[in-house]
């Protein structure tokens, strides 16, 4: 058969190496990133984990942080969809400008991003001084912080997801009867549901994470990721385990919750 | 109702629709016109979907040139079903009305009347994702009706379906649409659409209006060639003949339609009295010179009034009584037939030939037609 087919034998020759380069390359990536998690299991073993987990100090800078950063994300989402349904769907003056200031927040470090926000909001600021507010050293700070380094992550997927709704639909609402605010709350918002609320998620979680830029503007109080570090200067790896711990478990729970709107979206929409 | 259109132009890029004028009243208007013509800008600006640079658009008699789209009650089927995939059918039937029509009992038995005649009550639970085209196409239609438009407007609507959804629904929809009483605008570059639906025809070409009529007038028009237009209509019209005429009677799932002084058979029960339009290919129309003995049912003897040689085949143009047959043979038979132009002949088809695609049961009663059809063919369910 072989013999007859010489083009057939070496497709499935070439195919086979490349699905032996794929696994071997995805093998080490996937051993790259569990190799530091199977460290941390021998570190666990040394502590006593159900009393390190409870530990005021790692409880509160866990809960501070999943409440900023839900604050953040709501506040986030008020602006940033309607931004990102005007970036997908009208042509203006400076769109490419705005695109690009839209992205800033990503492509800049975070402790950078810190040091100017510090500079904006820090207490001998113009706003500093205009506003009495604390903006530095509070929880407002950290949400701030959050807001600057999270817009993209709500912004960027929220675009792509308008612009994948097809403009016919719009028009078809519109003819039927329903008023522009009518078809954006009825038919863009739900098309595109998906992506605004991945990247929902995807902003919360990188909220979060955030250290860099919240360094900068509040160190204190401490979020989860504050305390890691601080816990890491104090007593070394040991001490960070139970803060690392509630972030795992933290991801597991997003990660089902992304799970969750893919299949329900794909399943309602077949896309 | 009447839909009136006055001296409207648009320009988009380099191309420009218009000076253009219309008028509709209650009747189904076909435009027709090749890619690029204009048909699509036309119903959108009727629609307000695009504005006009100049001229006025007037919906039974309010001027709605500069209305917003969604105060315009424009029923509007798109060449895409456009139904919304995150709403199930009933849902997507709905979503024209408002909350206080949706609770008032008259609108809601409106509402269940078109489900009924559309026969789509099986279907009002099932999410669109999965439904077939034509379904959609059903649908899409179900939820321009139940608005109660004053003006209909259809563009393509059945150019995504397969041949035999196609034909089906075809049918179907003069009846439908007939009922409405409403100005009716549908697009499209079928032929069998314009023979099957229209009361009226435009051709659109260039975004100029180049030919209005009825489908005698258009067909009459277009033998004499003369403007782009007759050349477009003639590609479009090229593949078959048109024949109109009177049921008299049906017997063993064989129809006699009388054209003049002609009867003719087709394929299928019809009722008495009813009007049926069919298409006959002209590959399928034989030529003989002397009456023959055949199984085929039809045979016609009329003048040859015209002869068309094209590069491999030869199209005979024939007239008899009211009845105009174009048969299209080879040019090695045309040799051999050694036909000339003013003698008689005999033009022979069978009945399975003729292809049913227009039926009105009463002429003078408005209602949906209820085609038996062929080979026990079932509607789409």
């Amino acid at each position: 058969m072989s013999n007859r087919n010489p083009n057939l034998t070496s497709n499935r020759v070439n195919l086979s190496g490349f699905k032996f380069t794929v696994i071997i390359l995805l093998s080490l990536l996937i051993l790259y990133i569990v190799y530091p998690l199977i460290g941390l299991i021998f570190i666990t073993g040394s502590i006593n984990l159900a009393e390190e987990l409870t530990r005021p100090e790692i409880i509160n800078a866990f809960v501070l942080s999943i409440t900023t950063a839900t604050i953040s994300t709501l506040i986030l989402s008020i602006f940033g969809i309607p931004l990102a349904y005007a970036l997908a769907r009208f042509q203006f003056k400076f769109k490419l400008l705005i695109r690009l200031v839209v992205i800033v927040p990503l492509v800049l470090p975070p402790l950078a991003s810190g040091t100017i926000l510090l500079n904006a909001f820090g207490p001998y600021s113009l706003l500093g001084r205009a506003i009495p507010i604390d903006f530095t050293q509070s929880v407002v700070g950290i949400i701030l912080s959050q807001m600057y380094v999270a817009s993209p992550f709500i912004i960027l997927p929220a675009q792509a997801a308008f612009e994948d709704v097809p403009d016919r639909y719009e028009t078809a609402a519109r003819v039927l009867g329903k008023k522009k605010s009518e078809v954006f709350f009825r038919i863009t918002i739900p098309l595109a549901r998906t992506g605004i609320l991945v990247g929902l998620l995807m902003a919360w979680i990188r909220s979060i994470g955030e250290l860099g830029a919240t360094m900068m503007m509040s160190y204190n109080p401490h979020t989860i990721s504050i305390q890691i570090f601080e816990d890491n200067a104090i007593g070394g790896l040991k001490n960070t385990v139970p803060g690392i711990v509630w972030l795992l478990i933290l991801s597991i729970f997003a990660l089902t919750v992304f799970l969750f709107i893919r299949r329900h979206h794909s399943l309602k929409f077949g896309w | 109702m009447s839909l009136e259109i006055i001296d409207v132009t648009k320009k988009l890029g380099h191309f420009t629709l218009g000076p253009l004028s219309l008028r509709i009243d209650k009747d189904i208007m076909v435009i027709l016109g090749p890619t690029g013509s204009g048909k699509t800008t036309l119903i959108n600006l009727i629609a307000g979907i695009i504005t006009p640079d100049n001229g006025r658009i007037i919906s039974d008699g309010v001027d709605i040139t500069n209305k917003e789209i969604e105060s315009r009650r424009i029923g509007y089927v798109f060449q895409d079903p456009t139904l919304f995939p995150h709403l199930n059918v009933h849902e997507n039937i709905l979503f024209g009305l408002k909350r206080k029509e949706r609770e008032n009992g008259e609108t809601m038995s409106l509402v269940r009347k078109i489900i009924d005649d559309l026969g789509i009550a099986h279907l009002l639970k099932r999410n669109i994702v999965g439904l077939s085209g034509g379904e959609m196409q059903k649908i899409s239609l179900a939820r321009m009706l139940v608005i109660s438009p004053k003006i209909i407007l259809l563009d393509e609507p059945l150019s995504h379906l397969d041949t035999s959804t196609k034909d089906r629904l075809r049918i179907e929809l003069r009846g439908i649409l007939r009922k409405q009483q409403l100005p009716t605008i549908y697009v499209t570059h079928f032929e069998e659409d314009i023979y099957a639906l229209s009361d009226s025809i435009a051709i659109l070409n260039n975004g100029i209006i180049e030919e209005r009529g009825n489908l005698d007038q258009i067909l009459n028009s277009y033998k004499k060639p003369l403007s782009p237009s007759h050349s477009f209509l003639r590609t479009v019209t090229g593949s078959g003949n048109y024949i109109s005429g009177k049921v008299i009677g049906s017997k063993n799932d064989l129809t006699a339609f009388k054209v003049g002084s002609n009867t003719l058979f087709t394929v299928g029960k019809f009722s008495s009295h009813s009007k049926i339009g069919v298409m006959v290919k002209r590959e399928d129309v034989i030529l003989s010179k002397e009456k023959i003995n055949t199984s085929a049912r039809n045979m016609v003897y009329g003048e040859v009034v015209d002869i068309i040689h094209t590069s491999n085949v030869v199209d005979v143009f024939l007239k008899s009584d009211e009845l105009n047959l174009v048969s299209r043979i080879t040019k090695t038979a045309a040799e051999e037939l050694a036909i000339t132009i003013g003698e008689n002949v005999y033009a022979i088809f069978k009945a399975s030939a003729p292809h049913v695609i227009r039926e009105e049961i009463d002429i003078n009663k408005d209602r949906v037609p209820t085609t038996k059809r062929r080979n026990g063919e079932e509607g789409e369910q």
